[in-house]
C-alpha cells in the first residue's frame, strides 16, 4: 500500500491536497481531493443583524467578494420586503453592471493566470515556466491584454462599489451611490491607461477566436482529459436563455435530460441536500430526488452553457452555437471545455456591459425601495464558479438566527473528485513511475473547475465528533465519539 | 513647560500631600503645565475625588451602588454619621472625618463597602462601622483596619471560555497550539519564516485573523454542528463531520501569523490597497523611503 500526496495544489484559490491510494499491484485504489481549510460564517454570523451580512459574508473570498456581495444583497432585499423584480431599474442595472464587471474580471484572471501557462506550454512544461511570468514572457501581447481586461472590470466595479475588493454597492432594498455620467464615459470611451468597452468585446473575440484554434490543434487531449458523465446546473431567464444575475435554476442529465425543472430560487430547499465525507471540509450538495450517487451536477461556465438555450447577445450567441455544435446540442462533459465555455461567458459579458453602459437609466437616481419586513431570504446567482446561494433566517429584530450557503465550488467537489481520479487511473495504468508534469495534469484537472477553496469551504471542520477507523479491507475496526 | 498629560498625576500628588487642592496650587500648576487656572479647575471639578476645600484627616467614601442600597447604604451612611460626627457631604467640626457617597468603586459584591483614605471597608454592619471609627480614632492607620478583597470572588470565566481575563503566560497559547496542531499547517508557515529574510503579513486575515477570526467567539463544535450537521440543507440522519488523517485538523482558534513566527511588516487593510502593497515592496526591497499617507492606509 503506497501513498502519493499531491501538496499544496497551485494556482488555485485557497487551500488543496490530493491523496492517491495505491494497491500492491501500484494501480490506483482510490483517489481523493481534500480541501484542508475551514473557516465557519454560517455559525458566526449568528446574532448579527441582517444589514451587517453583505458586508461580512464577502470576506469570503478576495477573488469574487461581489458575487457573495450580491447573492447576500438578493437574500437582504427579501428581508426588508423587496423581491428581485420590485428593484428599482437603476439599482437592478447598477447592480448587474457590477456582477458583469466582476464575471469579466474574475474569468479573465483565471484564464491569463492560471489556466492559460498549462494551455501555452503544456502538461509536461517546467515548473518555472507554468505561471503568469511565463504567459508574459513567451507571448507579451497576449498577457498584456489579460492584465488590461482584468483591470478594466476592476475598474467598473471600482467606480459603482467604491473600491476594488470588498467595496460596497448594495443596501437593503437598493444601490446606495448614482453612477456618474464621467465614470461611464470612461469605459464607454476609454482613457489614457484603458482602453474602451468595445477593445474589451473585440479582445474577448479574439480570445474566443484563440481558444478555438487552439481546439484545433489539440482536440486530442482537450476533447478526451478528465472526460466523464455528469449533470449539469446553472440559472436561466424564462425564455430559457443563459442567466447570471437573477433566474430559475434548471439542471440537466448528461444526457440533457431535465432533472431540476426551472425552480423558483426560494424553493431550493425542497430540492437539495448536502452530504458530508469524513476526508473533506467541503460538502457534497446533490438533488435529493436522484440521490446522493446520481444527485451532483457541476456548476460553472461548462456547465452554464449547458443547461442554457440560448444566450441573449449576438456575438457570444454565435459562439454558443459554435460550441453546441461540438457535441450536436448535448451536454458537454469534457472537463478542459470549461476553459472554452469560460472564454464565451467573457464575451458575453463584454456585450452585456456595454448595453448596460449604453443605457441612460444607470444613470438614475431612484436608487432604494422599500417593502414589509419579512423573516426568511433567498439569493441564488450565478457567480463566476457557479451557481451560489445565500439564506438567511432573522428574528423579528433583525438578528440573524439561521445562515446557509452553499458556495459554487461546493457543487463541484464531486465533479473535481472525479477529475482527479480520472487522471489518477490514467497516470498509473501507462506508467509506473511517477514524475513532476504527471502530477501537474492532476491539478490542470482540478484548475479547469477554477475552484475557490476558501469560499467553499467557510463551512466548518476538524474536532471529532465521530471517528471511524478502517483497515485496509475497508472494514470498520474501531470506532469513537467524542463530544 | 511640562507636559499636560501630567497634570493628572500632579494633582494627586498635590491632593495626597496637603488634603485638598487650594489657590496656590492652581496658580502653580498653571505656570509649570503652561494651562490657564480656569481649565486645571475644569479638570479637578470633573472629578469627584478630587477637593478644593480642606478636608478631614481621613476621608470616607460610601458606595451608593443599586446593591448597597439593597443591602443597607442608609443605615451605614447613618452609622457614619454617628460615629464621626460628620454629616455625608461635609466633614466633622474636629476635622478628622469628611464623608461622601461614591458611585462604583468596583466592589458591588461586597456591599455595603466603602472606601477610607482609599482603602477598601466591605461587608459593613453598624457594629462594624463602630469599630473601625473608635480605632481610627485611638490612632490605628486606615491601610492596617483595611479588608483584603479576595481576587477569587470576581468573576472569572473558565479559562477556554475567557477572551479577556485569560491568564497571560507568554508562550503558553503556542505550546497549546502545537499539541492541536499537525506541522502540515504551521509548518509551512515556519518554513517560510526559515527560508524568508523579510517576512510580511499582508491584510487582516494575516494579521490578527480578520472576519474569520470571529470564530474565536463560538465553540468549535456549534460550529461544526451548524455546518455538517444543522444546516436547512444536511442530509436527514447525517452524523458525521470531517475528520481523516489527510485531512489537517484545524487550530483550535484563528491565529494572527505574528501569534506563531515572528513577522516582519505588517500591511493593513482588507484588503491593503494596491499603492500600500507597492510602496510596502518597494520600501522594504530597495530600502526607499516612500511615505505610507494616513488615506492611503486602510483598515476596513
Amino acid at each position: 500500500m503506497k501513498k502519493v500526496v499531491i501538496e499544496p495544489v497551485t494556482r488555485v484559490e485557497g487551500h488543496g491536497k490530493v491523496t492517491i491510494h495505491l494497491n500492491d499491484e501500484g494501480q490506483v485504489d482510490d483517489a481523493f481531493f481534500h480541501i484542508v481549510e475551514f473557516r465557519g460564517f454560517d455559525r458566526f454570523i449568528q446574532g448579527h443583524p441582517y444589514w451587517e451580512a453583505d458586508t461580512l459574508v464577502q470576506r469570503l473570498c478576495g477573488i469574487c467578494p461581489v458575487s457573495h456581495h450580491l447573492a447576500a444583497s438578493k437574500a437582504i432585499d427579501q428581508l426588508v420586503g423587496i423581491d428581485p423584480g420590485d428593484l428599482s431599474p437603476t439599482a437592478e442595472k447598477l447592480r448587474r453592471l457590477l456582477h458583469y464587471a466582476q464575471m469579466f474580471q474574475s474569468h479573465a484572471l483565471h484564464f491569463f493566470y492560471l489556466a492559460a501557462p498549462d494551455l501555452l506550454f503544456g502538461l509536461d512544461a517546467p515548473a518555472e515556466q507554468r505561471n503568469v511570468v511565463g504567459v508574459a514572457t513567451a507571448d507579451r501581447e497576449t498577457a498584456r491584454k489579460g492584465i488590461l481586461m482584468r483591470i478594466f472590470g476592476q475598474e467598473v466595479i471600482q467606480a459603482i462599489a467604491g473600491r476594488k475588493i470588498h467595496g460596497v454597492a448594495a443596501v437593503p432594498g437598493g444601490v446606495h451611490k448614482t453612477f456618474h455620467p464621467h465614470e461611464r464615459d470612461r469605459f464607454l470611451k476609454g482613457s489614457d491607461d484603458l482602453p474602451n468597452i468595445d477593445t474589451m468585446i473585440e479582445w474577448s473575440k479574439e480570445m474566443v477566436d484563440y481558444i478555438k484554434d487552439y481546439h484545433e490543434k489539440n482536440h486530442d487531449w482537450l476533447d478526451s482529459f478528465a472526460y466523464y458523465p455528469s449533470g449539469h446546473m446553472g440559472l436561466v431567464t424564462d425564455e430559457g436563455a443563459l442567466e447570471l444575475y437573477d433566474g430559475k435554476l434548471r439542471a440537466v442529465d448528461a444526457e440533457g435530460k431535465i432533472t431540476l425543472p426551472d425552480i423558483e430560487n426560494d424553493r431550493y430547499a425542497d430540492y437539495f441536500r448536502e452530504g458530508v465525507e469524513k476526508w473533506i471540509y467541503m460538502k457534497f450538495p446533490y438533488i435529493k430526488s436522484l440521490g446522493r450517487d446520481k444527485g451532483w451536477n457541476r456548476v460553472g461556465p461548462l456547465a452554464r452553457l449547458n443547461v442554457a438555450d440560448k444566450i441573449t447577445t449576438p456575438l457570444a450567441q454565435k459562439e454558443f452555437e459554435v460550441f453546441k455544435m461540438l457535441t450536436e446540442g448535448k451536454p458537454n462533459n469534457a472537463t478542459m471545455h470549461s476553459h472554452w465555455a469560460r472564454l464565451i461567458e467573457v464575451l458575453h459579458c463584454a456585450e452585456l456591459m456595454k448595453e448596460l453602459l449604453d443605457d441612460e437609466t444607470i444613470l438614475g437616481n431612484d436608487l432604494i425601495r422599500k417593502g414589509t419586513p419579512r423573516n426568511e431570504g433567498i439569493g441564488i446567482i450565478e457567480a463566476p464558479r457557479g451557481t451560489l446561494t445565500h439564506h438567511y433566517q432573522v428574528d423579528d429584530n433583525g438578528k440573524i438566527e439561521k445562515c446557509n450557503l452553499i458556495v459554487s465550488t461546493t457543487h463541484n467537489n464531486e465533479p473535481m473528485n472525479r477529475a482527479v481520479r480520472w487522471v489518477a487511473n490514467k497516470i498509473f495504468e501507462e506508467n509506473q513511475t511517477i514524475t513532476e508534469p504527471m502530477l501537474n495534469q492532476i491539478e490542470v484537472a482540478i484548475r479547469a473547475y477554477d475552484p475557490c477553496l476558501s469560499c467553499a469551504t467557510h463551512a466548518m471542520g476538524q474536532m471529532p465528533l465521530h471517528v471511524e477507523l478502517y483497515d485496509s479491507s475497508n472494514q470498520l475496526i474501531d470506532e469513537r465519539f467524542k463530544h | 513647560m511640562e507636559n499636560r498629560e501630567n497634570l493628572l498625576n500632579t494633582i494627586w500628588e498635590y491632593q495626597m500631600a496637603h488634603g485638598h487642592l487650594d489657590q496656590h496650587f492652581f496658580e502653580e500648576a498653571s505656570k509649570r503645565f503652561g494651562i490657564s487656572e480656569v481649565e486645571i479647575e475644569g479638570v479637578a471639578s470633573f472629578y469627584h475625588f478630587f477637593h478644593q476645600k480642606p478636608q478631614g484627616k481621613h476621608v470616607i467614601y460610601v458606595n451608593n451602588s443599586i446593591v448597597s442600597e439593597i443591602k443597607g447604604y442608609d443605615r451605614i451612611i447613618e452609622a457614619f454619621e454617628r460615629e464621626t460626627g460628620a454629616r455625608l457631604g461635609s466633614t466633622d467640626p474636629t476635622g478628622t472625618f469628611s464623608l461622601y457617597s461614591t458611585s462604583c468603586i468596583g466592589l458591588s459584591d461586597h456591599e455595603p463597602a466603602a472606601l477610607i483614605d482609599f482603602h477598601p471597608f466591605t461587608h459593613l454592619t453598624g457594629m462594624k462601622v463602630k469599630k473601625i471609627v473608635q480605632e481610627i480614632k485611638a490612632g490605628s492607620t486606615s491601610a492596617d483596619l483595611a479588608d483584603e478583597v479576595p481576587s477569587n470572588q470576581r468573576l472569572r470565566p473558565a479559562s477556554d471560555k475567557a477572551i479577556f481575563f485569560r491568564e497571560h503566560v507568554p508562550g503558553k497559547s503556542l505550546s497549546r497550539l502545537f499539541d492541536v496542531t499537525p506541522d502540515a499547517f504551521i509548518g509551512m508557515l515556519k518554513e517560510f519564516r526559515k527560508k524568508c529574510k523579510v517576512l510580511v503579513s499582508a491584510g487582516e486575515c494575516a494579521i490578527w485573523g480578520g472576519v474569520p477570526a470571529m470564530r474565536n467567539t463560538v465553540p468549535l463544535e456549534e460550529c461544526l454542528e451548524e455546518a455538517y450537521l444543522n444546516s436547512v440543507t444536511t442530509d436527514e440522519g447525517e452524523d458525521k463531520v470531517p475528520y481523516q488523517e489527510d485531512l489537517p485538523k484545524l487550530l483550535d482558534k484563528v491565529y494572527g501569523n505574528h501569534e506563531l513566527v515572528k513577522i516582519d511588516h505588517h500591511i493593513p487593510g482588507c484588503p491593503p490597497s494596491a499603492d500600500v502593497i507597492w510602496k510596502s515592496v518597494a520600501n522594504i526591497l530597495w530600502d526607499e523611503d516612500q511615505p505610507l499617507l494616513c488615506d492611503e492606509v486602510k483598515f476596513d
